[in-house]
């Protein structure tokens, strides 16, 4: 697609015609979970759309965002809205490498000043003045800092990016911070999950696409059509826990008749993302009609909040039972946790005890 | 080796609150196009449908009389459901994956109407195709 074409000028150029571009705004609409009613809307503003730059950073990541990204079942619609915006860096997707792949990124910095779209996926560190993440002989650090200064926009792509993810998990060693905590200054769209569902990182791009703005956005700086609600809201097994049916275990009889998952450490009533509605791998499925709870994945610091298998009610820490009873009579329970953790701690700090590089190279 | 078959699993029967939300829906929208003439559509992608709710809307739905295929970015199917202005539309992409579903309650789905846009192309069209035949009728 051409960088002064418009989306419609650039499908019809392809052979589609009006009917396939109606089918391709319904689909988009559904895609951005906006009313059906919306597709002449979208038609309208994608008729006069043009092709944006985007600018890919990856910091601290698995890649997993890329992936959910890439492995969507939707080629038609994905590799339409793809090819409608101009990805001029990309560590995993583009040709070049090296000082041409850095010559791109600064040459559309420079062309599409104030216009250009930052994606970032990955934690940012910051400890150590940010050495323990480098490209190209800059720190992840001082990559952001630089290219969010004349973005236009900035989305941060799953966990890491939008709350500091797996990285910032207890005890931190790198100093990872998500973008909201570097960059001040611009809109950003967070877009949490471990990685997010594949059709929302695409809904909010095809919303900023379509009208040139960025959707409603939660406290949490998260599209509110895709995470306004909990998973537990819009859960189909919510009405059997109203009625008090819970699984005990992952083999039992409500187990098999698919009753709620709570008791089983599902994250569901605290955890605000589409699984429940859009699902995974084309609406095939997601986690909880796999049989398994929600982890909680796009809530900030899920790695941190306990285990994945003790309900929500439970403690996230194994109290003796002594403080189980302070717990219950209420106000002396805040104390008695709080001497029992700094007992634990002050227990695990004197345990702790530092490999040397010799010591490990001595090992068998 | 035992096959995942032989696992008992069951769907506890229970009253098909969903499917009895969406239809009393329909029902509300069946109104307005009757009273007002207004269109409304339900994104069936966005409903949390419990295992089995969406095949019996489907089955109480059923098929009308008329029935279409658009060809264009993949199928698309359309037909009008067993009651009159309810209509199901499925689109799929070119790799027969479905990329949206809606059911519509409009007299006509606006995609079995030719636009305007492509009416303005019609004569055109038109008039290559009566030269074409017209050639041949001289030639002959």
């Amino acid at each position: 697609m051409r960088r002064d074409e418009t989306l419609a000028a650039y499908l019809q150029r392809r052979g589609i015609s009006r009917r396939g571009f109606l089918k391709f705004c319904a689909a988009t609409a559904s895609l951005m979970a906006l009313p059906p009613g919306m597709a002449p809307t979208i038609a309208e503003a994608l008729g006069k759309a043009k092709r944006p730059s985007v600018i890919w950073l990856s910091f601290q990541e698995c890649t997993g965002c890329t992936e959910s990204l890439t492995r969507s079942h939707n080629p038609t619609l994905e590799s339409l809205i793809l090819d409608a915006i101009s990805l001029d860096y990309h560590h995993t997707l583009q040709a070049a490498a090296g000082s041409a792949a850095e010559e791109a990124r600064e040459h559309a910095m420079e062309q599409f000043k104030d216009q250009y779209l930052l994606i970032v996926d990955g934690s940012i560190p910051v400890k150590h003045n940010g050495v323990y993440s480098t490209i190209a002989g800059m720190t992840n650090l001082q990559m952001l800092e630089e290219t969010a200064r004349h973005a236009a926009a900035i989305v941060a792509v799953g966990t890491c990016a939008a709350y500091g993810g797996i990285p910032h998990a207890n005890p931190n060693p790198t100093g990872a911070v998500p973008v909201t905590e570097i960059i001040k200054d611009k809109p950003i769209i967070n877009v949490p999950g471990c990685p997010p569902i594949p059709v929302v990182i695409t809904g909010v791009l095809a919303h900023y696409l379509t009208f040139g703005t960025i959707p409603e956005l939660d406290d949490l700086h998260r599209p509110l059509a895709f995470y306004g609600d909990t998973i537990h809201d819009r859960c189909y097994r919510r009405t059997f826990y109203d009625q008090g049916k819970f699984a005990k275990t992952f083999d039992d009889e409500g187990a098999r008749n698919g009753w709620c998952l709570y008791e089983l450490g599902c994250k569901g009533p605290t955890t605000h993302n589409a699984c429940a509605t859009t699902k995974w791998n084309n609406s095939t499925s997601f986690p909880i009609e796999s049989g398994h709870g929600c982890l909680g994945c796009s809530e900030p610091d899920f790695w941190d909040a306990g285990s994945f298998y003790k309900p929500l009610s439970t403690s996230t820490t194994d109290l003796s039972d002594w403080a189980v009873g302070a717990v219950v009579a209420g106000a002396a329970a805040g104390v008695a946790a709080g001497l029992y953790h700094k007992v634990k701690k002050s227990s695990a700090v004197s345990r702790h005890h530092a490999v040397t590089v010799d010591e490990l190279e001595d090992k068998p | 080796m035992n096959n995942l078959s032989d696992i008992a699993v069951s769907v506890e029967h229970r009253a098909p609150a969903q499917v009895l939300a969406v239809l009393t829906e329909i029902d509300a929208h069946l109104q307005a196009l009757a009273d007002l003439g207004t269109e409304s559509a339900i994104d069936l992608r966005s409903l949390p449908f419990f295992p089995g709710d969406y095949e019996l809307l489907k089955d109480l739905l059923g098929e009308g009389e008329l029935k279409a295929t658009l060809d264009s970015l993949g199928p698309t199917y359309i037909h009008e459901t067993r009651v009159p202005g309810v209509w199901w539309v499925t689109h799929f992409n070119e790799a027969e994956e479905k990329i949206a579903e809606f059911i519509e309650v409009t007299r006509l789905p606006a995609l079995l109407q030719t636009d305007a846009e492509s009416l303005q192309y019609a004569p055109a069209t038109l008039a290559e195709l009566i030269g074409q035949v017209k050639g041949e009728h001289d030639a002959s």
